[in-house]
C-alpha cells in the first residue's frame, strides 16, 4: 500500500476557520460586553479569509476536481459552493447575533467559536468524498449545535431543546453509522468512488447494501428533517436562541444537502431507482404535512420551523431529478433560502426582545407602524418564501420544479405547485398581521423598534440577495464563481 | 423600431423607486405628478410603438426584444423577451392611456391621505407588471407579471389596512388568484415538458400539430384566467376588492388588471383552437358570468358593488366572445370597456368623494343638480354599457353576440344568455342613474358647503374618457380597421380569427333590449320607488337570493374555507402531538434510549419522535427490500 497521499492544500479554508475558533475562544477570555464586537470582527475576518482561499482555491477551473488524502476529502466545485455558501452562512449569523449575545448577556468568546466550529463541520462535511470523513462532518456539526442550541442557559426551553436535540440526534447518528458500516460491509471501502466502482459491476445489489442506503438516508433525513424525521424540528426551532434556530436552519440545510447530493451521485449512482423511489417518497410526506401542519402555528418561530420543513421538501425535487439541472436546482434553492430565510429570522430576533418572548403571531401586529423597515424585510422575505416573483424564491421554485419535471417527476412538481398554494396562506398570515390588523385596543402604543447595525446590514444583504437572484439569477450564478453554470 | 418598447417598462420603474425611495424628501403633492409623468411617458411610447406598427405590412408586424438572458440551466432557457405584435401594442396603449387619466385623477381623490407616496408607489408597480404581462414573449415573464400584478392588486386593495374590510378582501384576492396561478404553473410545466420550451412563438407552432395535451393546457390556462378575470366560480375576490381606493378600482379592477385572463385567452389562441371543447367552456362559463353578475348587481345598494358586478358581466361577455372564437370582438370589447367602465368608476368616485365618502346608493340621490359634469359623463358611461345604440359598447357588444349567434363555433343558446344579459345590464346601470344622481337628496352632506365639487384634475379625465366611450366604438365600424389590425396576430399560426359582418336583426334586437331596460329602470326607480319597495316585499325570497350572491360565498365558506383550516389544525396538532405521543405503548430501544432523559425533560414527546424516526426507517427499509425484489 502507497503512503496516504498528504495535500493540505483543499483544507485550508477548514484549517483557517478552526483556528480562527481557537483564536476567538482564547480571546473571548479578555474581550467581554462591550468589546465583544471585537470578537465578531476576528471571527468575520477569519471567515472572509477562508472565502478567499476557498474561491481562490477554486481558481479559473472551478470544474476541475482536486482530491486529498487517498480521495476522502475532494475540492470540486460542489465543495466549493456549499463551502461558500456555508461561510457566508456565518459571516451573517454572526451580524444576527452580536445584538443578541450583548442583551442576553451570553459568553461571546464561547458563542462565536462554537459558530466557527460549526462551520468548520460543514466545510469538511460538504467536502466528505468518504462515509467517515462525512460522519466526522456531520458530528463537528451536529454537537456544536447541540451546545449552541442550549446556549441560553437557565431558559428551560433552550435546555429541553438541547436535550432532545442531542437524544435524537445522537440515535439517527446510529443509523447513519450502522448504514456506513452496512454499506462497507457490502462493498469493502467507504470512498465513495470506489463504492460507485464497485456497484457497477453486475448483480452487485445485496440486502447488505441497500440496508446500508437505507438507513443512511435515515440518517440524512433527521438533519434534513423530512417527514417522518422532523418532528424534533419545531420544539429545538422553538427553543432555542433564534439567532441560533437561523444559523441551524439554513447552515445545516445548505452542507447536509450539498453532502446528500454528494454521496448519491458519486456512491451510489447505480441504485439510483432505490433512492429516488425512496425519496419520491418523502419529498410527497414532507411537501404536504410540512405545509398544513404550518398553516396551523401561531408561533412565528414554529411556524418557520414547519416553513423550513417544507422547504426541505422542496429541494427534495431537485435531489431527485439528479441532472445537471436538479444539481443547479439544489445549489441555487440552498443559496435563495440561506437569504431569505436567515432574512426573516433576522426579523424575528430583531421582534422578539429579551429572552425570546415575542414570537408569537401577535407579537407582529402593527409591526409596521414600530419599524417600517423590518415590516417591510420581513414581508419580501414571507413572499420569497412563498414564492412570489421577482423574488429569489420564485425562481429557486421554478428550478427544482422544472429539474423535477424534466426528470418525468411531473407527480411531484403538482404537488409541489399545489402544496406551496397552500403556503401562502401561513406566510401572508405574517403580512396581515404585521401590516393590516391594528392593534385592539391601544392602551399605549407599542414603542418603536429600533434595529441595530449589524442586524440592519443583515437585512439588507438578504433584501439585495433575495431581489438579485429573483432578477438575476444567471448574473449571480456567475459570480459565485461559475458554478451554477458548472451543471458538469 | 420596437427596441424602445423598453422604454414603456423604465418609466413606470422609475416612477416606483421615486415614490418608493426618494419621495419622503419631496413634497409630499410631488409623488402623483412623477407617477403621473411616469405612465404619460409610457404612452407616448405605446403610441408610437403603436403608429409605427401600423403603417407596417401585416406580416412584418412582429417584433422580439431580447433585454436580456434570465436563466440557463440545461435546456431551461429564460430571456427578458418582449413581444412587440398589433396585440401588444393594442394592450400597451390601453394600459398606459386609460393608466396615465386614472393616474392623473388620483392626484386630485388620493391627495391628503396619509399613504399618497405609498398608494403611488404601488400604482407604478402595478403598471409596471402589467406591462411585463402584456408584452412577454415567453411563459415564465409571463408569470413573472402575473403574479406582480395580483401582488400590487392586493397590495391596493388592502391599501386602506387600518380597515378590517380592507384587510380581508386582500387576502381574499391574494388567496383566490393563488389558486389561479397555480393553474398558470401547471399549465407552463405541462407545456415545458410537452415542448421543452417556454417561448411563445416555438410553444404555438408546435400547438399547430394538435394533441390530447392542449385540453389539458388549455383548462390549466383557463383556470388561471378565470381567478384573475373574476369569472364563475372564482368571482368572489372582485366584489370585495371595492374595499380599496377608487382610482385602484377604476384602474386594476375594472379597466386593466382583470381583463389579463381574456387577455391570456386571446394570446394562446394557438392552443384554444386545437381544443374545441375548451373553448365551449370559455364560452360557457363566459355566458353564465355574464347573466348570473348582471342578476345579482340589480340588487347591490352599494354603487361600487354594482360597478364591480358589472365588470364580472362584462368579463363574462369577453371571455363569450373569445369562447366562440371570435377573439377580435373579445378584445374589442375589452378596449371599449377599460373607457366606459373607467368612466363610471370615476364619475361614482366623484359622487363618493363629494359625499365624503359615502358609497350607499339609498343615501345618495338628487346629485345631479349639483354635479352636472359627473352627472353627464356618468350617464355617458352608462349608456355604453348598456348598449345604448350609437355608443361604444353598442359595437363591441354586438360584435360579440354576432359571433355567438353566426360565427362557426356558434351557439344560439348562449346567445339568448346575452341578449337577456344585455337587458339585465341596462336595467341595473340605469337603477344606479337615477338612485345617485335622480329623486330627492338624502344625503346631509348634498346640501351642506362641506359638499366637495370636484376640480378640474378630476373632471378633465371624466370628460377625455367620456369621449372615448362614445367614439372608441367607431373604430371598428368605420371600415372595420379594429379587427383588421389584430387580424395578423390571430392569423399567424393558422387563419383562426373569425370575421362575421354585424347582423343588422341582431343589432335592432339588441337596441330594443338596452331601451327597454332603460325605461324599465326609469318605471321601477325613476320616480318614488314605491314600486321598487314594493316588488322587493313581493319577491323578498329573489331578493335575499340576489343579494347574497346566490349564497355562494357562504357555500364555499361551509365546504372549502372551514374543511382546510380543520385539516390544518388536526395535521398540526392532532398529528404530530396526539397521534404519535398516543401510539408510544411498547417503544423498543429508544425507551431505554431516553428514560432517564425523560426524568429531566417535562414531556413525554420525546420517545414519540423517536418511535417516529423508527417507524420511518422500518418503512424506508421495507419499501426498499420491496424495490430489491427479495424478503417480501
Amino acid at each position: 500500500m502507497a503512503p496516504a497521499q498528504v495535500d493540505f492544500v483543499p483544507l485550508i479554508p477548514t484549517i483557517v476557520v478552526t483556528v480562527t475558533a481557537l483564536a476567538v475562544l482564547l480571546l473571548g477570555l479578555w474581550l467581554r460586553g462591550e468589546q465583544g464586537i471585537w470578537l465578531a470582527a476576528v471571527s468575520i475576518a477569519g471567515l472572509v479569509a477562508a472565502l478567499v482561499f476557498l474561491l481562490g482555491l477554486a481558481g479559473p477551473a472551478v470544474s476541475e476536481r482536486r482530491a486529498a488524502f487517498d480521495g476522502m476529502i475532494v475540492a470540486d466545485n460542489l465543495s466549493t459552493f456549499f463551502g461558500a455558501v456555508a461561510l457566508v452562512i456565518a459571516i451573517l449569523t454572526i451580524l444576527l447575533s452580536e445584538h443578541v449575545l450583548l442583551i442576553e448577556r451570553f459568553s461571546q468568546g464561547e458563542y462565536y467559536a462554537l459558530v466557527l466550529l460549526t462551520t468548520v463541520g460543514m466545510l469538511v462535511l460538504t467536502a466528505a468524498t468518504d462515509l467517515i470523513v462525512l460522519i466526522l462532518g456531520l458530528e463537528i456539526l451536529s454537537i456544536s449545535l447541540y451546545v449552541l442550541t442550549g446556549f441560553a442557559r437557565g431558559r428551560l426551553g433552550s435546555e429541553e431543546a438541547a436535550l432532545k436535540y442531542f437524544l435524537l440526534g445522537a440515535f439517527a447518528l446510529g443509523f447513519l453509522v450502522y448504514g456506513s458500516a452496512l454499506v462497507y460491509g457490502a462493498t469493502g471501502t467507504t470512498t465513495f468512488g470506489q463504492i460507485a466502482n464497485v456497484l457497477r459491476a453486475p448483480g452487485a445489489s445485496s440486502p447488505l447494501l441497500l440496508i446500508g442506503l437505507g438507513l443512511l438516508l435515515v440518517g440524512f433525513g433527521f438533519k434534513l428533517s423530512f417527514v417522518p424525521f422532523h418532528m424534533w424540528t419545531p420544539d429545538v426551532y422553538e427553543g432555542a436562541p433564534s439567532a441560533v434556530t437561523g444559523f441551524m436552519a439554513v447552515g445545516t440545510k445548505a452542507a447536509v444537502f450539498g453532502s446528500l447530493l454528494r454521496i448519491l451521485t458519486e456512491a451510489f449512482p447505480a441504485l439510483r431507482a432505490e433512492w429516488a423511489a425512496v425519496l419520491w417518497l418523502l419529498a410527497i410526506l414532507t411537501m404536504i404535512l410540512g405545509n398544513f401542519a404550518a398553516i396551523a402555528q401561531r408561533n412565528v418561530k414554529r411556524m418557520l420551523a414547519y416553513s423550513s420543513i417544507a422547504q426541505a421538501g422542496y429541494i427534495v425535487l431537485a435531489v431527485i431529478a439528479a441532472d445537471p439541472l436538479g444539481r443547479a436546482g439544489v445549489m441555487f434553492y440552498v443559496l435563495a433560502y440561506t437569504f431569505m430565510n436567515l432574512g426573516a429570522f433576522a426579523v424575528v430576533v430583531a421582534v422578539a426582545d429579551r429572552g425570546d418572548v415575542g414570537t408569537t403571531l401577535d407579537h407582529y401586529v402593527g409591526l409596521a407602524r414600530r419599524s417600517p423597515i423590518l415590516a417591510l424585510a420581513m414581508g419580501v422575505f414571507m413572499l420569497s418564501l412563498a414564492g412570489v416573483p421577482p423574488t429569489a424564491g420564485f425562481m429557486a421554485k421554478l428550478f427544482v420544479f422544472t429539474a423535477a419535471v424534466r426528470a418525468g417527476y411531473v407527480d411531484l412538481a403538482i404537488i409541489g405547485v399545489l402544496t406551496s398554494a397552500v403556503a401562502t396562506f401561513y406566510y401572508l398570515r405574517v403580512i396581515v398581521a404585521m401590516y393590516m390588523s391594528a392593534p385592539a385596543e391601544e392602551p399605549a402604543p407599542a414603542p418603536a423598534l429600533r434595529v441595530p447595525g449589524p442586524l440592519l446590514a443583515l437585512l439588507v444583504i438578504a433584501l439585495v440577495a433575495t431581489f438579485g437572484l429573483g432578477i438575476f439569477p444567471a448574473v449571480t450564478g456567475d459570480l459565485v464563481g461559475g458554478t451554477l453554470a458548472l451543471a458538469k | 423600431m420596437g427596441d424602445s418598447v423598453g422604454l414603456a417598462l423604465l418609466f413606470p420603474f422609475l416612477g416606483f423607486l421615486f415614490n418608493a425611495l426618494l419621495s419622503r424628501a419631496f413634497p409630499r403633492g410631488l409623488s402623483g405628478i412623477v407617477a403621473s409623468l411616469a405612465v404619460g411617458l409610457s404612452f407616448v411610447v405605446a403610441l408610437t410603438t403603436f403608429l409605427a406598427l401600423s403603417a407596417l405590412p401585416g406580416s412584418q408586424q412582429f417584433h422580439a426584444v431580447t433585454l436580456w438572458t434570465w436563466l440557463v440551466a440545461g435546456d431551461l432557457n429564460v430571456r427578458i423577451g418582449l413581444l412587440v405584435d398589433p396585440l401588444s401594442s393594442l394592450m400597451l396603449l390601453v394600459v398606459t392611456g386609460v393608466g396615465f387619466l386614472i393616474h392623473v385623477y388620483a392626484i386630485a381623490s388620493m391627495h391628503g391621505d396619509p399613504g399618497e407616496r405609498r398608494f403611488f408607489a404601488y400604482l407604478n408597480l402595478f403598471v409596471l407588471a402589467m406591462l411585463v404581462l402584456v408584452l412577454a414573449d415567453n411563459f415564465v415573464l409571463l408569470m413573472a407579471g402575473w403574479n406582480g400584478v395580483g401582488l400590487s392588486s392586493y397590495l391596493l386593495i388592502a391599501f386602506w389596512f387600518e380597515r378590517d374590510e380592507a384587510a380581508r378582501a386582500g387576502v381574499k384576492a391574494f388567496v383566490v388568484n393563488a389558486i389561479g396561478d397555480v393553474g398558470l404553473l401547471l399549465a407552463a410545466f405541462l407545456i415545458f415538458v410537452s415542448y421543452r420550451t417556454l417561448d411563445y412563438d416555438q410553444v404555438f407552432k408546435a400547438a399547430g400539430a394538435g394533441g390530447a395535451v392542449l385540453t389539458a393546457i388549455s383548462l390549466l390556462l383557463l383556470l388561471a384566467a378565470v381567478a384573475k378575470s373574476a369569472q364563475l366560480p372564482l368571482y368572489v375576490w372582485l366584489p370585495d376588492a371595492m374595499a380599496g381606493p377608487t382610482p385602484v378600482s377604476a384602474l386594476i379592477h375594472a379597466a386593466t388588471m382583470v381583463t389579463a385572463g381574456v387577455y391570456l385567452i386571446a394570446r394562446t389562441h394557438p392552443i384554444y383552437t386545437q381544443s374545441p371543447e375548451a373553448l365551449g367552456i370559455v364560452a360557457t362559463i363566459g355566458a353564465l358570468t355574464a347573466l348570473f353578475a348582471a342578476t345579482v348587481g340589480l340588487v347591490k345598494p352599494n354603487i361600487k358593488r354594482v360597478l364591480a358586478y358589472s365588470t364580472v358581466s362584462q368579463l363574462g361577455y369577453m371571455f363569450l366572445g373569445v369562447g366562440v372564437g371570435a377573439f377580435g370582438a373579445g378584445l374589442f370589447h375589452l378596449t371599449t370597456h377599460a373607457f366606459f367602465k373607467a368612466l363610471l368608476f370615476l364619475a361614482a368616485g366623484g359622487a363618493i368623494h363629494a359625499l365624503g365618502g359615502e358609497e350607499d346608493m339609498r343615501k345618495m340621490g338628487g346629485l345631479r343638480a349639483r354635479l352636472p359634469l359627473v352627472y353627464w359623463t356618468f350617464v355617458v358611461g352608462a349608456l355604453a354599457l348598456a348598449g345604448f345604440p350609437l355608443f361604444s359598447g353598442f359595437w363591441s357588444k354586438d360584435e360579440i353576440i354576432t359571433a355567438t349567434f353566426a360565427g362557426p363555433r356558434a351557439n344560439p343558446t348562449l346567445g339568448v344568455v346575452a341578449l337577456v344579459t344585455a337587458l339585465l345590464t341596462a336595467f341595473y346601470i340605469f337603477r344606479a342613474v337615477f338612485l345617485t344622481f335622480h329623486g330627492k337628496p338624502h344625503h346631509h352632506l348634498s346640501l351642506s358647503e362641506h359638499f366637495h365639487a370636484p376640480g378640474p384634475v378630476m373632471t378633465v379625465p371624466l370628460v377625455i374618457l367620456a369621449g372615448f366611450a362614445v367614439v372608441a366604438g367607431y373604430v371598428q365600424v368605420l371600415g372595420g380597421s379594429f379587427g383588421h389590425f389584430l387580424q395578423p396576430v390571430f392569423n399567424r399560426y393558422g387563419p383562426h380569427e373569425v370575421a362575421v359582418a354585424l347582423n343588422p336583426g341582431l343589432l335592432a334586437a339588441s337596441a330594443t333590449l338596452s331601451v327597454v331596460g332603460i325605461v324599465l329602470a326609469y318605471v321601477v326607480y325613476g320616480g318614488d320607488q314605491a314600486l321598487a319597495r314594493r316588488l322587493g316585499y313581493q319577491f323578498a325570497w329573489l331578493h335575499q337570493l340576489l343579494l347574497n350572491d346566490y349564497y355562494i360565498e357562504d357555500l364555499y365558506r361551509l365546504v372549502i374555507v372551514r374543511p382546510v383550516l380543520a385539516v390544518a389544525g388536526f395535521v398540526g396538532e392532532t398529528f404530530d402531538r396526539v397521534v404519535v405521543d398516543g401510539a408510544v405503548g411498547g417503544v423498543v430501544a429508544m425507551v431505554r434510549y431516553s428514560g432517564a432523559a425523560l426524568t429531566i425533560v417535562q414531556t413525554g414527546n420525546l420517545r414519540g419522535y423517536g418511535l417516529g424516526i423508527l417507524t420511518g426507517a422500518v418503512v424506508i427499509l421495507a419499501y426498499l427490500s420491496y424495490l430489491g425484489g427479495w424478503g417480501g
